[in-house]
């Protein structure tokens, strides 16, 4: 039931709402106008009630005091007279209540209405009284009646009400009554102000849902237009964060933030994809000019010699399709707390075998404290992997490959030396790395892999620096954070 | 002399195999008709008694229904159902191959993807290309494993004088003179526990890597250097630990043909 509710409510827009809540609102109102009005109208009837009683006590005693008005003897022309009397009584000066005439006129009650009807001769008083349509009213006293009155029965111009009390007394049936006051000025000002309370809710109501929704549309639209032209792969637009609307500035930041990620890590796939490339080419470009020789030579030992260099060739191309690969696969943003000292221990026991294998150390230099960053643990172990691999290679017999992990001015920085022949300096720039490969001919140098090296460490914001060690060659990658 | 040897033992190892799979069914699902070809035709070659080819997932759950395999050989993307999906219905199925062992041998041979086969109920997941010796070794392995679940889990492995307890964690040399542990690094005994494990029959290096060097996120392009460099490591150590073999049984750990190891099987 409760989900069910909840399913519609989702449906619905915040304007709906708005209006629905409105509604709601001049509905209460209304009813609370309704009941108000009920009230008033009761009370208003007990007042006549209450006079009417007052009215018939008065004549009652009256009747008692003048004994000289036996009931069983009380004639037409005695009627009469006690129902002028009595008209007198309710009319005369000093009492609050407006005459008829006055009644009739402003519709405001408390005039006084009788009928007096003895067991003998013509009744006297208002004969309306005996014959309109009433009805009883039990909680404001027994024999307490309400009577309408329709135009022209007492006043010419308009439908009265009037709560009389019917009583007999001996032979003589009494009607004492009192117009009753339709429920007032006040009433009218309350249903005024009430009215007027739930037109300005309703209005401002409105306005402010509307306004809010045009801001929130405002807001919507501006993150919006910056997706829509990323998604046509225009990521300079962004929506405007502050200003619009308050209540969508987490979310405009959030988007803004991760078109800032996307076209980050756009230009890093182009720029990786650029030097992949080069890769994948070089060793292709080679299998194939070998291939073309193996087609051509007739010298057997020239076509074998042919035939393992372009599966050597043919194995380069793999291993940059692998890298590739695994850029692809750390481009989601999983990045998680690496430790480059862990990472430099493990490193230095994976290739420890080999580099003794090939006359060489390997030395893993760490600081007491973690070293950690935040980034993508495969490509991060790949990277050091590559490193450390190069390095044993290259190293000459006795030589030490180091390893080292630490921080420079708070930044993580991991370094991998070796004692080898080193690089040219004039190969030591960024661009040349791209053709460091290359140049190597078919022996696998010290540039093969770098660019996935680089690729990897500039998704991590880190730098890449290439130094003569003098002998041999220190890779550093420094990262920011 | 010692090559004469391992290349004795080694083909020994391999006809070990052969002894295994024969009587063997496997279901083949390929939608290459020439790779499909060539993996029945290196199956019966290498013992099986039968291997159904089919080249949709539909055919496979078909095939399933009617009976039992010893192994499946899933290719994940094929024709109409995938394999991986197939492999889930399988699975789910509890028909006659909802136990059975099955390797995923697929093109998509990433990380990601290869979670998601070994989650989806694959035993093993073997990126393409892969050798006849790989995937022989594997299949191998699978069906093993199977054969050893009658087997109460972590229970010594015994051979010759060595007694493995995988749950301790030691070696042990047991000989008439005294029992000796032999000191092996974590990496070491994982390597050895695996070998011995086999029982004497052949692991690749691929596997070895996979299930030893697991902190390792990928395969680095001279795992085999690393790896050799490791067992020659190792060897040495065996030797000098446990020299009362003699000559003649050392190294313990013999290469198989290219890329396959073998931890001798000294009860033979």
């Amino acid at each position: 039931m409760i989900r069910l509710l909840r399913d519609w409510l989702a449906r619905r827009t915040s304007t709906q709402l708005a209006s629905a809540l409105a509604v709601l609102a001049a509905l209460a109102l209304t009813g609370s106008l309704v009941l108000t009005g009920q009230a008033v109208r009761m009370d208003q009837r007990q007042q006549a009630a209450l006079s009417a009683l007052d009215d018939y006590a008065a004549m009652v005693s009256k009747l008692g005091v003048e004994t000289d008005f036996n009931p069983s003897e009380l004639t037409a022309g005695d009627a009469a007279y006690l129902s002028a009397w009595l008209g007198a009584f309710q009319s005369g000066p000093g009492r609050d209540a407006g005459s008829l005439e006055e009644t009739c006129r402003t519709g405001r009650g408390g005039a006084g209405v009788r009928y007096i009807r003895a067991s003998v001769g013509k009744p006297a008083g208002l004969a309306a009284l005996e014959t309109a349509p009433r009805e009883r009213l039990p909680r404001l006293g027994d024999n307490v009646w309400r009577v309408k009155l329709a135009r022209g029965e007492l006043c010419p111009g308009r439908t009265v009400e009037a709560v009389v009390v019917r009583r007999t007394v001996g032979s003589l049936n009494i009607i004492v009554g009192r117009v009753v006051d339709p429920t007032g000025r006040a009433l009218g000002w309350a249903v005024l102000a009430v009215a007027l309370t739930g037109a300005v809710i309703l209005i401002s109501g409105l306005a402010a849902a509307a306004f809010a929704r045009r801001r929130l549309t405002l807001a919507i639209t501006g993150v919006s237009q910056a997706l829509d032209r990323a998604a046509v792969g225009d990521f300079s637009v962004r929506a405007p964060e502050v200003g619009v609307a308050p209540e969508l500035t987490e979310l405009t930041v959030q988007a803004n933030r991760t078109l800032d990620r996307l076209e980050e890590l756009l230009s890093w796939l182009r720029d990786s994809a650029d030097q992949l490339a080069h890769d994948f080419r070089t060793p292709l470009a080679r299998a194939t000019a070998r291939m073309e020789r193996l087609a051509e030579t007739g010298d057997p030992d020239e076509r074998s010699r042919l035939g393992l260099e372009a599966a050597h060739d043919l194995k380069a191309l793999s291993r940059a399709m692998n890298e590739a690969m695994a850029l692809r696969e750390g481009e989601a943003w999983l990045f998680e707390e690496v430790r480059l000292d862990d990472l430099a221990a493990s490193v230095a026991e994976l290739y420890e075998p080999l580099a003794e294998a090939r006359g060489a150390a390997i030395a893993v230099e760490t600081p007491d404290g973690p070293v950690a960053v935040l980034g993508v643990r495969s490509l991060l172990q790949r990277a050091a992997a590559n490193l450390a691999d190069n390095a044993v290679k290259f190293s000459p017999d006795g030589g030490t490959v180091t390893i080292r992990a630490f921080l420079i001015d708070g930044k993580p920085s991991l370094s991998v030396g070796d004692q080898g022949p080193g690089l040219d300096p004039r190969m030591l720039s960024d661009a040349a790395l791209r053709t460091a490969s290359a140049e190597a001919g078919g022996r696998e140098s010290h540039g093969l892999g770098l660019t996935f090296v680089a690729a990897v460490l500039r998704r991590h914001g880190a730098e890449m620096t290439i130094d003569d060690a003098a002998p041999g060659t220190i890779v550093t990658a420094q990262f920011s954070r | 002399m010692t090559m004469d040897l391992e290349t004795e033992s080694a083909e020994q190892a391999f006809a070990a195999m052969t002894a295994m799979f024969d009587g063997r069914r496997a279901l083949l699902l390929e939608d290459d008709p020439d790779l499909s070809e060539h993996v029945a035709d290196r199956l019966l070659k290498a013992g099986f008694e039968a291997v159904d080819r089919v080249d949709s997932g539909e055919a496979a759950l078909q095939a399933c229904a009617s009976g039992a395999y010893d192994v499946l050989i899933l290719d994940r993307l094929t024709k109409g159902l995938d394999g991986l999906e197939t492999l889930k219905r399988l699975r789910a199925s509890g028909g006659p191959c909802a136990d059975a062992p099955a390797l995923m041998l697929t093109a998509l041979g990433g990380e990601r993807q290869k979670v998601e086969g070994l989650l989806g109920g694959a035993d093993d997941y073997l990126a393409k290309p892969v050798g006849d010796e790989e995937l022989l070794a594997r299949i191998g392995c699978q069906i093993r494993r199977t054969a050893r679940h009658a087997r109460p889990a972590g229970a010594d492995i015994l051979n010759g004088p060595f007694r493995l307890s995988p749950g301790a964690r030691t070696l042990k040399l047991e000989l008439e003179s005294g029992v000796r542990l032999i000191d092996l690094s974590p990496l070491e005994f994982a390597i050895v526990h695996e070998l011995m494990t086999a029982r004497g029959q052949p692991v690749t290096k691929t596997m070895l890597w996979d299930r030893c060097w697991v902190e390792w996120k990928f395969l680095p392009e001279n795992f085999v250097n690393i790896i050799d460099a490791r067992i020659s490591a190792l060897r040495r150590r065996l030797k000098e630990q446990a020299p009362e073999l003699g000559e003649d049984l050392h190294p313990l750990i013999v290469s198989a043909r290219s890329q396959s190891l073998i931890f001798r099987d000294l009860d033979r």
